[in-house]
This record gives C-alpha cells, sequence and structure tokens, in this order.
C-alpha cells in the first residue's frame, strides 16, 4: 500500500477524532447521556456554551479532515499533481493554526506533513515537467 | 445567466460556505468578543494549547478553544472547496467515496447541532452534490 499524502490527512483525522473524545471527557459524557442528540441548541440558543461548543468543533475539525484526505487520495491515485492553489492555501491554514495555537497538534502533526508534501509535489511537479520537456527517443520519431 | 450558472462547481459553492462561516465565527453573533480578545496579542497564542488539555473547569479556557475550532473549521472548508473545483475542472467528476463520506460527515454533525448550519447549508449541498455527481457519472459511462 502506497503511503499518500490523502492517506496521511486521514489518519491526522482518525487521531484528532480518537483523541478528542478522550482529552474533553467531561464534556463527551454529557453528550452520551443524549445519545449525542442535540448537544446544544444551535442557532436557538441564548449565549453560547463555550465548553459544548469547543469538544464538538474539535471534532468535526478531524471528521472534516477525513473527506479531505479521501478526495486528496484519489487525486493522487489518478497521478494528478496536487493543485498549488490548494497547497498555498492549506499551507496558510495550518500556519495561522502554528501561530495562534503554537503549542498545539498542527505544530506537532500538521505542520511536519505539510513541508513533507509541499516538498514531495514539488518533486512531482518537477519530474512530470521534466518528462513532458525532455525528448524521448520515441517523441523524437514523431518528430 | 445559465452560462454563469454552469461555472459554478461544487467546489466554488463549498468556498463560499466556508467564507460564510468564517464571517458569522468573527462577527458579534459568533465569536466576535473572543476575536476582539485576541487581538490584543495579534492573534498569537491565544491559549496554552496541550499545555491546557485534558479539558477542565479552571485549567482550560474553553472561551478560546470553542472560538478557535469553530474558526479553524470555516476555513478548513476553503482548501477542501479548491481541491473539489480543481478535480471537478479536470475530471467533471467526484470520487463517490469523497461525496458520501462528506455526506455522512455533515448528517453528523445535523445529528448532533439540528437548528444550525450543517442543517439548513450543508446538508442540502452535500445531498445536491452527491446525486449531481451520481448522475454525471451515469452520463459520462
Amino acid at each position: 500500500m502506497k503511503i499518500t499524502n490523502g492517506k496521511i490527512i486521514i489518519l491526522i483525522g482518525v487521531i484528532h477524532t480518537l483523541l478528542t473524545p478522550v482529552v474533553y471527557f467531561n464534556q463527551f459524557s454529557l453528550f452520551a447521556r443524549h445519545l449525542f442528540f442535540r448537544i446544544n441548541d444551535g442557532f436557538m440558543e441564548p449565549s453560547i456554551n463555550y465548553e459544548t461548543f469547543a469538544a464538538f468543533w474539535c471534532l468535526y475539525f478531524g471528521l472534516t479532515l477525513f473527506p479531505l484526505g479521501v478526495l486528496l487520495d484519489s487525486t493522487e491515485k489518478r497521478k494528478m499533481p496536487i493543485p498549488k492553489s490548494f497547497i498555498m492555501v492549506y499551507a496558510g491554514l495550518i500556519l495561522v493554526g502554528v501561530y495562534m495555537i503554537p503549542f498545539g497538534g498542527m505544530t506537532v502533526f500538521m505542520l511536519p506533513h505539510l513541508v513533507y508534501m509541499t516538498a514531495s509535489n514539488w518533486q512531482n511537479g518537477t519530474a512530470i515537467s521534466h518528462n513532458n520537456n525532455t525528448l524521448t527517443p520515441r517523441n523524437e520519431q514523431s518528430l | 445567466m445559465k452560462h454563469i450558472l454552469s461555472k459554478i462547481t461544487n467546489g466554488i459553492l463549498l468556498i463560499i460556505i466556508g467564507l460564510l462561516h468564517t464571517k458569522l465565527v468573527i462577527s458579534a453573533d459568533g465569536c466576535g468578543a473572543q476575536f476582539s480578545n485576541f487581538a490584543k496579542t495579534n492573534f498569537f497564542r491565544i491559549c496554552g494549547g496541550l499545555n491546557e488539555l485534558p479539558a477542565a473547569v479552571g485549567k482550560t479556557n474553553f472561551e478560546a478553544f470553542a472560538a478557535f475550532w469553530f474558526f479553524y473549521f470555516g476555513i478548513l472548508i476553503i482548501p477542501l472547496g479548491l481541491l473539489v473545483h480543481a478535480i471537478e475542472k479536470k475530471y467533471r467528476v467526484l470520487p463517490h467515496s469523497f461525496t458520501i463520506s462528506y455526506l455522512i460527515v455533515v448528517m453528523v454533525g445535523a445529528y448532533m447541532i439540528p437548528a444550525s448550519g450543517m442543517t439548513y447549508i450543508m446538508l442540502p449541498h452535500a445531498v445536491y452534490m452527491l446525486v449531481s455527481n451520481y448522475l454525471k457519472c451515469r452520463r459520462i459511462k
């Protein structure tokens, strides 16, 4: 099985999702009492319940990494280079996270992966453009 | 008009959802007060991060964490939208594994907080994306 950037993002998402109920144990115990249904009233709440909100959005960020990883994995399997616009905006997202919470999972897990993804995609991009520019014996014959 | 509408991809819709979410977070109706506090330290080190976990009253700054994760989810949707847009431009269709997993994630959110943007904005879009993508795949085959 080839390890793609998509699979690494899925793995980060799984780790994040599994750790959230552990670090927000008290909040998730309360959610479990209602079978995780309507943990808060959303728009209807007169004021934000920060404990619930922190636990929910932390969990939901991890869950959202899963479809992102699935999509990126399928892109890489099709041998399509990862779009530069995606890498740049994703890098911006990670750097914002690292800046706002330096001692967090963004610095420990996501930043090293971003560096790896940028480097590997740059190498692949260079290899693809090199292959396109190089005249192979077959190309030469067709010319 | 039809020409403009045909250019709107699911990726663009996701980017719009991400931007709307981010705007709500930093507005007074969302976590505007918390973001005003963050601005005092130039948004740098808004909380102790892993030092404040496991979460406990008195140890964890729940307000800062809630505002941060609420905000961070919105900006995550933007690169996701860019990737979806690039794939739709190149291949016209998205992998079913993505549309299905995205719908499941949105349904989890709608189940946990029914009166929210997940139910009123993201769920209709996720269903539309799944169905339209399925029909496109069938047409191409």
